[in-house]
């Protein structure tokens, strides 16, 4: 099966660490809050908010590695197979005839790095079913292309 | 656009519309109550004028309000200050619903809804028809002696293709099967559902909260009078336990009876007011159902939108050999309330007659043959382990807590282990046919029964313990399945065996080519 294209990894890492930012803040701004009423003593002022801001950022760096290892794609002749998840594994099996629509979308990060995220609809109520985030941009207009096609030999039957 | 006439079709609601919108004008008093804060005169001139706006607003919102049936599609014009015209394809309605509220019924009108496959909420609401002329809408629009000619199957993206495969019924053949449900029957149905539990708690916190049951009355039979607070039974009981233990046991069990016996008849009532008259018809391959005392609802839809029908067994039913079913038609958007999102083919029925029921729907669904496959034996293993996390967690913070004595919960384990058991036999998976069937579930068994037709995805999903054990669970998606937790799916399936069955009804989807 195919593995995405290793630049999605800089993607997640970069929003995980966007993310970051702003969490730290909240965290540090309900800490002060909270400690001037309560007259809770840690060592230092801003302690939490630090622990916090090192548990995120270490996160950001080191889970995109091992989300991007257990990610794989491969679409088949009559099938698309998607297979995910570091703790809670998943595998989905859409098959080809059941595709609505097929999107490409990228983020402006996504687009810097040149990467696409192929967005796959069934009739399944929860919106989207799949998605395959990382993508190099060509490849995913390929893939949109292709999976469209059979969507036409509806039209033609 | 310009105003459509009367003549070609166009038809206007009923004419008591802006009556029974006139509810609206309670905002006029509200905006009069909030306006009498500055004086008299004010509130006068504000209740004045806000009752001519929404007078207004009413009228012409009715005037505006046109609808016409063509023969591929309802079209509907409204709105009072940005015009609108909707258009909405017969090909593409799943049910058309008519429900009456007490005033409605009285009046003998009805508000139709129709719905279509996708969308958050309602397509078009039709606020109100007579009753006569929504069931010729429901007619006209699902009933199939009037369906288009099998068109072209259109395949624009989101679009869900008719299935033009079913017979036309001759107009002798409709009304093949009546069912009827009786009020004793949905009584049983009411004392068999699980929901008695949840309506004790309701009871409780609202008798504790607002003190409308008689608890203290009855309590003071039981309790040393010297204990007793007026109109707080909680408070009565929790003086007593301090001081008479035995008198607190027994005010205990007599409120216990209490809330118990309230709760059930509760679940009860509700029951029988809810489905009062359940009637469900079939018309060729049209199904109907109508229910509900107060609110009266009539809803009709064709067989071949059914996406999946579940079986309920709460623990109760499964006991008495019954059992209740419901259809999931794709029709409702999760902008709905939960238990509007499925249809109610039969509150309750008996276990033998499941067969008769399933057959209105799926004809070819041979029931009484269905021979169930049970999940990996390892998963009794996951079950157990589950429930016995609770029970040590709960049992050591108990002993750290108060005394070693909490220790003494762990004989909860043995329990936990039947109970492992026991639901272990209540999972399994079955083929027949061209349909999937799973169940799952001990106090409350659902069983859903799925056309391979009409899978859209599978998913095989591991927790992380469930991959130690080499365990996954298959769920199997459906168009308008409303929560990921009740949809079809059938848990611990060995992994291999999962994927396997996984690639056979991809194999068998892609068979079925580009139908819905």
């Amino acid at each position: 099966m195919n593995q995405l294209d290793p630049r999605v990894t800089i993607a997640w890492r970069i929003t995980g660490l966007i993310f970051a930012l702003p969490a730290t803040a909240i965290i540090g701004l309900i800490e002060g809050l909270v400690r001037a009423p309560v007259g809770v003593r840690l060592f230092a002022p801003g302690v939490i908010a630090g622990l916090v801001a090192l548990f995120l950022v270490g996160f950001s760096l080191l889970w995109p590695g091992l989300s991007y290892r257990f990610w794989r794609w491969q679409v088949e002749a009559d099938r698309v197979l998607i297979q995910r998840g570091v703790v809670w594994r998943s595998r989905s099996l859409i098959p080809r005839v059941r595709i609505q629509h097929v999107d490409t979308r990228s983020s402006p990060l996504q687009r810097w790095l040149g990467l696409n995220s192929l967005v796959i609809y069934t009739a399944g109520t929860r919106g989207a079913d799949a998605e395959i985030p990382g993508l190099a941009a060509d490849d995913a207009e390929r893939l949109r292309e292709e999976l469209a096609r059979l969507e036409e030999l509806d039209d033609r039957a | 656009m310009t105003a459509p006439k009367n003549g070609d079709g166009w038809q206007r609601l009923h004419p008591l519309t802006p009556l029974l919108r006139s509810v609206q004008l309670l905002y006029a008093v509200i905006a009069g109550v909030i306006a009498s804060q500055t004086g008299v005169g004010a509130t006068v001139v504000v209740i004045f004028v806000f009752t001519a706006v929404f007078a207004a607003w009413i009228t012409v919102s009715y005037l505006r309000f046109r609808y016409r049936i063509t023969d591929d599609s309802l079209i509907i014009i409204h709105g009072v200050l940005f015009r609108r015209r909707r258009i909405v394809p017969r090909s593409r309605i799943q049910n058309v619903d008519l429900r009456a509220g007490l005033f409605q019924q009285l009046f003998k009108v009805t508000t139709a809804r129709i719905e279509t496959a996708g969308g958050e909420a309602t397509e078009a609401t039709l606020h109100v028809v007579s009753r006569d002329e929504g069931v010729r809408l429901r007619a006209r629009l699902v009933g199939l002696a009037h369906q288009a000619p099998p068109a072209v199957p259109a395949a624009t993206p989101g679009d869900v293709p008719a299935m033009p495969d079913e017979p036309l019924p001759t107009p002798a053949a409709a009304k093949s099967a009546v069912h009827h449900v009786s009020p004793l029957q949905l009584a049983v149905a009411g004392a068999t559902s699980n929901r008695a539990g949840f309506l004790v708690g309701l009871l409780f916190g609202g008798d504790y909260l607002f003190d409308f049951m008689p608890t203290d009355r009855i309590l003071a039979r039981f309790l040393p009078p010297q204990y007793l607070e007026s109109g707080q039974a909680v408070e009565s009981l929790v003086q007593t336990a301090q001081q008479d233990m035995q008198a607190f046991l027994t005010g205990l069990f007599v409120l216990g009876i209490i809330f118990g016996v309230a709760g059930w008849g509760v679940s009860v009532l509700a029951s029988v007011i809810r489905y009062f008259d359940f009637t469900l018809r079939q018309y060729g391959s049209e199904l109907q159902v109508s229910y509900g005392l107060f609110t009266r609802r009539e809803k009709g839809f064709r067989r071949s939108r059914v996406q999946n029908v579940q079986i309920e067994e709460p623990i109760l039913r499964r006991w008495l050999s019954l059992a209740s079913l419901k259809v999931q038609t794709a029709g409702y958007g999760p902008g709905l309330k939960a238990d509007e999102r499925m249809e109610t083919l039969s509150p309750i029925i008996r276990a033998g007659e499941l067969s008769d029921y399933l057959h209105t729907v799926y004809p070819e669904l041979e029931w009484d043959d269905v021979e169930w496959r049970p999940s990996h034996p390892r998963a009794r293993r996951r079950l157990f382990v589950r429930r016995a996390f609770v029970v040590i967690v709960a049992s050591v913070a108990l002993a750290v807590l108060t005394s070693p004595q909490g220790f003494l919960l762990l004989t909860a384990l043995i329990p936990a282990w039947f109970l492992a058991y026991a639901h272990y036999r209540h999972l399994g998976h079955a083929r027949a046919g061209s349909y999937v069937l799973v169940r799952e579930g001990l106090w409350n068994r659902r069983t859903h029964i799925v056309p391979v037709r009409k899978i859209q995805a599978l998913h095989l999903r591991q927790t992380p313990f469930q991959r130690r054990l080499g365990l996954g669970t298959l769920n199997i998606e459906t168009a308008g399945n409303p929560m990921e937790l009740h949809a079809p799916r059938s848990i611990d399936l060995g992994t291999g065996y999962g994927m396997e069955m996984m690639d056979q009804l991809a194999t068998e989807v892609t068979g079925t080519g580009l139908t819905f």
